[in-house]
């Protein structure tokens, strides 16, 4: 045996180059997969428990928690007799209007007021004020002013939106390093070609922060101002039906607004990752 | 510097590296610290002199009906605070919130760590925690006023649900983050498994758990407001409710008023609690 026999050759000596284990697809399926798999095996066990408890444990009178296949059956009935989706189209119609108006408003001024640090200086007093109060308080107020109609939700949407847009974005002109725009000038660039090539950029990740915490925050605010008293929406509807002691619809509503809110932000969420892989921040 | 260094070099005829300060002029020593504040202060006060000469004319700009104007507010504030209404209301909330607060902090911090230290079982914590961070938990108010009544039980349950899940998902990412390197470290010199939590594990998500803290700090107050607007017989927004039906548009401010107040504590207490337990450490604020 000389030394350049591959160790293939010499049947003492254990194979280096073997090609993998052959792992078995399940296997493979399963360690990709794992954390949705107990996800969804999870939220199984919980159903069937919950079917079970209000069958035969009865813990809590199966009036108020009905039994999951009951309610199953009133989502069912309610998606396609078209009662959840009329108002579910409502209510997303006045949350992306309030997010649209709330965003168009506050990515100017908030860029705005980044730039002009006198501008800054004299509204941020107020825009703390707001920002700290509950602004959920005024919706007696407004909803006397405005009605019950789908502008007072739009105008309290809105301005949750704006201001979850708004201090992100002077923050991220604010913290542009001074050196990024002291070397554009000493390449010759012009003002508004640093603001443009060197402020906007950096500034822009911030924004979408802000847009998508806006989307979230806009979307409790929809269901908060459609407590309070409203003429349409997913959220009375819902009251309606627990009013009526129609408890399966209710649930039924309730499990299609986790599931649309829920998706709607794993969307942004998802699109965001997509368009912004460099991001750093933790998802919060 | 040194004071031993500039002694010698004085000594040598070699000017001292320690220059006195300018001594600012008392004019501008009192610019530098009350400057900013008092800025701001001229600024609102100019606000507030506008909004009073808008609003509390004979014309007023907008129905006084919605909105009063200053002097107004400051009398009804007097007068609630007079006749004991502002405190029964304002004690009602409190007492709910704190309870609730304190109940989503400690279960959401337990329940963080405890699901945290196995990573699939925190994985799939993580999953349920974020679609619970992500429903509009004021969603369920009906279902929790059906099954608890309109009394004190479901406004604390919302409380508790809304601050939950924002401590909970912020502890399970935190415990996520801990450098393996440093257990493996401590573990080397002979650290046990108390030693382990309490020197590496608790000071490494404490700023993740300030982080949750703060978001749930708010959120939770917004639960309070819905909770006492949805129904209730005592609390500030109920009085809020309450005042706009009498179209006393001045008793309505008087509680939100209170209630900006009680969020400004919260929050800069929050604020404070943190820079106090996180002076180590920077924060980040996203």
């Amino acid at each position: 045996m000389s030394d350049t026999a591959i160790p293939a050759m010499d049947p003492s000596v254990p194979n280096k180059f073997l090609p993998f284990e052959d792992v078995s697809f399940l296997k493979r399926f399963w360690v990709s997969n794992r954390t949705a798999l107990l996800f969804i095996i999870g939220i199984a066990v919980f159903l069937l428990f919950w079917e079970w408890e209000a069958r035969y444990l009865k813990i809590v009178e199966p009036f108020f928690i009905p039994p999951i296949s009951e309610i199953l059956a009133a989502l069912k009935e309610n998606l396609l007799n078209g009662e959840i989706p009329k108002e579910m189209a409502w209510s997303l119609r006045n949350w992306a209007g309030g997010w649209l108006i709330g965003a168009g408003l506050g990515i100017p001024l908030g860029l705005t007021l980044g730039s002009f640090p006198i501008l800054n200086k004299i509204l941020s007093p107020y825009l703390w004020i707001l920002w700290v109060t509950p602004r959920i308080a005024f919706l007696p107020i407004v909803i006397m002013a405005l009605g019950f109609g789908p502008e007072t939700k739009i105008l309290f949407i809105s301005i949750s939106c704006f201001f979850q847009v708004v201090v992100p974005t002077t923050a991220g002109v604010l913290t542009v390093k001074p050196s990024y725009v002291r070397v554009g000038r000493l390449f010759g660039g012009s003002r508004i070609q640093v603001y443009r090539k060197i402020v906007l950029p950096y500034a822009l990740n911030f924004i979408v922060t802000g847009l998508r915490l806006a989307a979230r925050s806009g979307m409790m605010v929809m269901y908060s101002t459609e407590m309070f008293g409203s003429a349409y929406g997913i959220g009375t509807w819902v009251i309606l039906q627990s009013e009526l002691f129609y408890m399966e619809a209710a649930f039924a509503g309730l499990i299609c607004l986790i599931i649309v809110s829920v998706s709607i932000i794993a969307l942004i969420d998802f699109i965001d990752n997509r368009m912004r892989p460099w991001k750093s921040e933790v998802s919060i | 510097m040194q004071k031993g260094a500039s002694v010698t070099d004085t000594a040598t005829g070699v000017p001292p590296l320690e220059r006195p300060l300018p001594v600012p002029t008392p004019l501008q020593a009192f610019w530098g610290r009350f400057g900013p504040t008092l800025i701001t202060v001229i600024n609102l006060s100019i606000f507030v002199n506008m909004w009073q000469i808008v609003q509390g004319s004979s014309d007023p700009l907008v129905n006084t009906r919605w909105i009063p104007a200053p002097l107004d507010i400051v009398d009804a504030i007097i007068l609630n605070i007079k006749n004991g209404e502002l405190i029964k209301h304002a004690s009602f909330s409190g007492t709910n919130y704190l309870i609730g607060m304190a109940i989503a902090i400690v279960a959401g911090i337990i329940l963080g760590i405890l699901l945290g230290l196995n990573p699939i079982v925190r994985s799939v914590s993580q999953a349920y925690t974020w679609v619970g961070f992500c429903t509009p938990t004021v969603a369920l108010l009906p279902i929790l006023i059906i099954l608890f009544g309109l009394g004190v039980i479901s406004k604390i349950f919302l409380v508790v649900l809304m601050g939950f899940f924002p401590i909970m998902i912020n502890v399970l990412n935190g415990v996520a983050t801990i450098d393996p390197v440093l257990m493996k470290a401590a573990r080397l010199f002979g650290a046990n498994r108390g030693q382990l939590f309490r020197k590496i594990t608790l000071p490494y998500i404490l700023p993740w758990i300030m982080i949750g803290i703060r978001i749930a700090a708010e959120r939770s107050l917004g639960g309070v407001i819905i909770a006492e607007i949805f129904g209730s017989s005592r609390g500030l927004a109920y009085m809020i409710a309450q005042e706009t039906d009498k179209f006393n548009s001045a008793g309505s401010y008087t509680a939100i008023a209170a209630l900006m107040a009680f969020s400004l504590i919260v929050l800069y207490g929050v604020d404070r609690v943190e820079q106090k337990t996180l002076s180590w450490r920077e924060a980040s604020k996203y």
